[in-house]
């Protein structure tokens, strides 16, 4: 006979067998279901610090400043079913860059649109997650609305545990279909309908290592097909197409002896228009005392710059081209803290975060940082209800 | 929200005394329920119980004597099935074929058996030795004997509260003999209390856990020991030596399904000193005390 | 077969205090500390959600694990 002293799926394999078992099954899914109706909210202050002013050549400094309320309700229906509806509501206001411009002197500055502009954005979304012995599928349903902007989207995801339940598959597809209608401004000569599809897939496998440690890692695949420019910005050329990939790697371990979960994700993305991306964030969740935890995050990003990235705009330059930060190359670090008290029947949460970002933080070295790399402040607050 | 009504339901079963604690529905019928849960504990036990001529376990009883062959149903495969992991991840030492060393080990006679009685026995013992080819259990050797009794009532515990659950219990906790399964908390969520007695204070409890779901079982080997000559000797036997084992005195373990809970019992108490490892390797929470009185575990 | 022998139990139905415990389980087999809320790969989901949209809106890298269909108009 084996020696399965060292096994650490022993543990997987006598819950596996048991499993068999109708009456354990049965127990097993409903503890899996949601056996709760739980409705959350959060709302979310997010504020983008002003642009430099030394760096605006025109317009506003004044960044984006967003109020999000959040609502979800899980409800289990029936035996096996259960509903997910997500809304999202937010407030924007601020300026965006229109372009970026070279001055004589060889500097970068931001031509910045004049006016705070204000907007409304809406977002629903449902989930008919449908439960089985050894895993759940789902279908969920979404619409985003924008003063600008529509979308309708759609999802397939499936979970499936092995029968010794150690690993666990999962894996979904989605798509999305947008419409833009850019606000008109006279004068300004912007499109005025536009549209862009959006699939995506992913594949993940998750996997018990012990009884303190599993990871997952994944593979996505992204494909953007339309109109995919920014029409506010006074030069935007892009390509029609994007083809993404990203592959990530999550870990989870719990330190028993000081109850502390460390998390570790890693995410490394690239797609065709030259943007190579990491990401890597590490989380600590302390448990203080029963039902107070904190927990404080670090986040660090580092992009390329796209192939048609440009440092300024210019009205004779031919083919793609954008002088948007998000394609140009830097770095970010983001450090957060949440905090969170939990209760069998409600649950208070608090978030902080600060994220700046920085030519300077890019793994490769930059020569030009472009002049409207972004920094925020994050606060949410939030409760769950369960009953 | 519906208004619920707590009820407490006690009956005897599997040789120990069982307790239902169910909330149910104001207009529910709480009877039929009620007798529906206590109906699947007295189903289990007659279809295990090796003292019944008309069950399941006497017709495997038969084939083991004779060295036959049987083919079971779905439920008893699925215990077989989870005999034959156990036999794996315990070394050989959780084995629903040990029962026979109750031959020679009678506790209440206050006789200790001949080394030789007792290894004139080992050789029809080992779940190895038997065919298992779900759904057929086979017998090459005759003489063997194979025993439901070390895990149906934690089995029960389950079941029962399986069957709770389908009667539309949501709040309540099953107790068969001491090995609990919760159903689910409290109505207003607030967990269970259960307490761990000391295994040597009566009345004492030696901790409290509170269970909001999952099941808690426990085993000790104080209640049913002889002293012969100045030495004890406990009622739990190794199915490989056939000699009762040392080293722990009582373990408790908490886990998702009773089942789990009571045989990971019954194997680290097999274990003895390496009980209390094999548990952690497990990722169980438990708490043992040993033949000193050391208290051991994460379930502090 | 040993038998079973209870050490517990005195299973107190009476009220209790309030003791606080950590919420549901996330799959049947992931038992004891894998069980854990802080153990999830999201441990709260509408937060991550809403981070996630940041992230997106604000960078020119996207997608991952679990990603939906959910547009966005981010420009």
């Amino acid at each position: 006979m084996n020696n399965n002293k060292r096994n650490p799926g022993a543990l997987a394999a006598l819950t596996g067998a048991a499993l068999a078992l109708p009456a354990i099954a049965q127990l097993a899914q409903a503890a899996e279901m949601p056996t709760k109706t739980e409705i959350g909210y959060r709302y979310s202050d997010y504020q983008e610090d002003d642009v430099d002013a030394d760096k605006v050549l025109v317009g506003s400094t004044e960044r984006y400043d967003i109020n999000t309320h959040q609502f979800k309700l899980v409800a289990p229906l029936g035996e096996r079913t259960s509903l997910t509806v997500d809304a999202m509501y937010e407030t924007m206001t601020g300026a965006s860059a229109m372009s970026v411009v070279q001055t004589p002197q060889g500097e970068s500055m931001l031509i910045m649109t004049g006016a705070s502009i204000k907007e409304e954005r809406t977002d629903v979304s449902a989930e008919l997650r449908r439960y089985d012995n050894a895993g759940s599928k789902a279908v969920a349903f979404g619409y985003s609305t924008e003063d600008d902007y529509e979308a309708i989207n759609g999802s397939l995801d499936m979970e499936r545990d092995s029968a010794d339940g150690v690993t666990t598959w999962s894996g979904g597809l989605g798509f999305s279909y947008d419409e833009l209608e850019p606000v008109q401004e006279p004068g300004i000569n912007r499109v005025t309908s536009e549209d862009r599809w959006f699939i995506n897939g992913y594949v993940a496998r998750a996997k018990v290592h012990s009884p303190v440690w599993q990871t997952q890692v994944g593979l996505y695949l992204g494909l953007y097909d339309g109109y995919l420019d920014d029409p506010y910005r006074s030069r935007d050329i892009r390509p029609d197409s994007r083809q993404q990939v990203a592959i990530s790697a999550r870990s989870r371990y719990f330190l028993t002896g000081i109850k502390a979960a460390l998390h570790a994700d890693y995410r490394y993305y690239s797609d065709d228009w030259g943007v190579a991306a990491h990401t890597l964030e590490l989380a600590w969740h302390q448990t203080i005392t029963t039902g107070l935890r904190v927990s404080p995050r670090i986040r660090y990003y580092s992009q390329s710059q796209a192939d048609f990235y440009v440092e300024a705009d210019s009205g004779t330059r031919d083919g793609d081209q954008s002088s948007d930060y998000r394609l140009s190359p830097y770095g970010a670090i983001a450090y957060g803290l949440g905090l969170g008290y939990y209760q069998p029947n409600y649950s208070l949460l608090l978030y902080v975060e600060q994220y700046d970002s920085d030519a300077d933080y890019a793994l490769k070295s930059v020569s030009t940082a472009n002049p409207f790399l972004v920094d925020y402040t994050l606060m949410t607050v939030g409760m769950d209800y369960r009953f | 929200m519906p208004k619920r009504e707590y009820h407490k339901h006690a009956f005897h079963a599997m040789g120990s005394p069982c307790t239902l604690h169910l909330y149910l529905d104001a207009t529910a019928n709480a009877d039929a329920v009620i007798q529906t849960v206590e109906c699947e504990v007295l189903r289990l036990e007659q279809k295990f119980s090796r003292y019944r001529n008309d069950s399941l376990a006497a017709d495997i009883m038969q084939a083991a004597a004779r060295g036959g062959s049987i083919e079971v149903d779905a439920e008893s495969a699925g215990l077989l099935d989870y005999a034959a992991t156990l036999w794996q991840q315990s070394d050989g030492l959780f084995d629903i074929t040990s029962g026979l060393l109750r031959r020679v080990w009678d506790f209440k006679s206050g006789r200790v058996p001949s080394a030789q009685a007792v290894s004139d026995i080992l050789p029809h013992i080992g779940w190895d030795k038997l065919d298992w080819n779900n759904p057929v259990l086979g017998f090459p050797h005759a003489g063997m004997e194979v025993d439901f009794g070390g895990y149906v009532k934690e089995y029960a515990a389950d079941s029962a509260a399986a069957v709770a659950r389908q009667q539309g219990v949501e709040h309540g906790l099953i107790e068969l003999g001491g090995d609990i399964r919760v159903i689910g908390p409290h109505p207003d969520g607030r967990p269970w209390q259960v307490g761990v007695r000391h295994p040597r204070l009566e009345g004492a409890v030696l901790a409290q856990v509170a269970l909001e779901q999952g099941a808690v079982a426990s085993s000790g080997d104080y209640e049913r020991a002889m002293v012969v000559d100045g030495k004890r000797y406990g009622h739990i036997l190794n199915p490989k030596t056939g000699w009762p084992v040392r080293g722990l005195m009582a373990v408790t373990v908490l886990a998702e399904h009773c089942l789990l809970a009571g045989t990971a019992c019954t194997v680290a108490m097999l274990k003895g000193e390496e009980g209390p490892p094999w548990l952690d390797q497990l990722g169980l929470t438990w708490m043992a005390m040993d033949e000193h009185g050391a208290v051991l575990g994460n379930l502090a | 077969m040993t038998r079973h022998y209870r050490w517990l139990v005195a299973c107190c139905v009476s009220a209790g205090l309030l003791a606080g415990c950590e919420t549901a389980p996330v799959k049947a087999w992931q038992r004891g500390d894998l069980a854990r809320t802080e153990m999830a790969w999201q441990p709260d989901p509408m937060e991550s959600a809403f981070r996630d949209h940041v992230y997106t809106s604000k960078e020119g890298a996207s997608g991952g694990v679990g990603t939906g269909g959910g547009g966005c108009g981010c420009y």
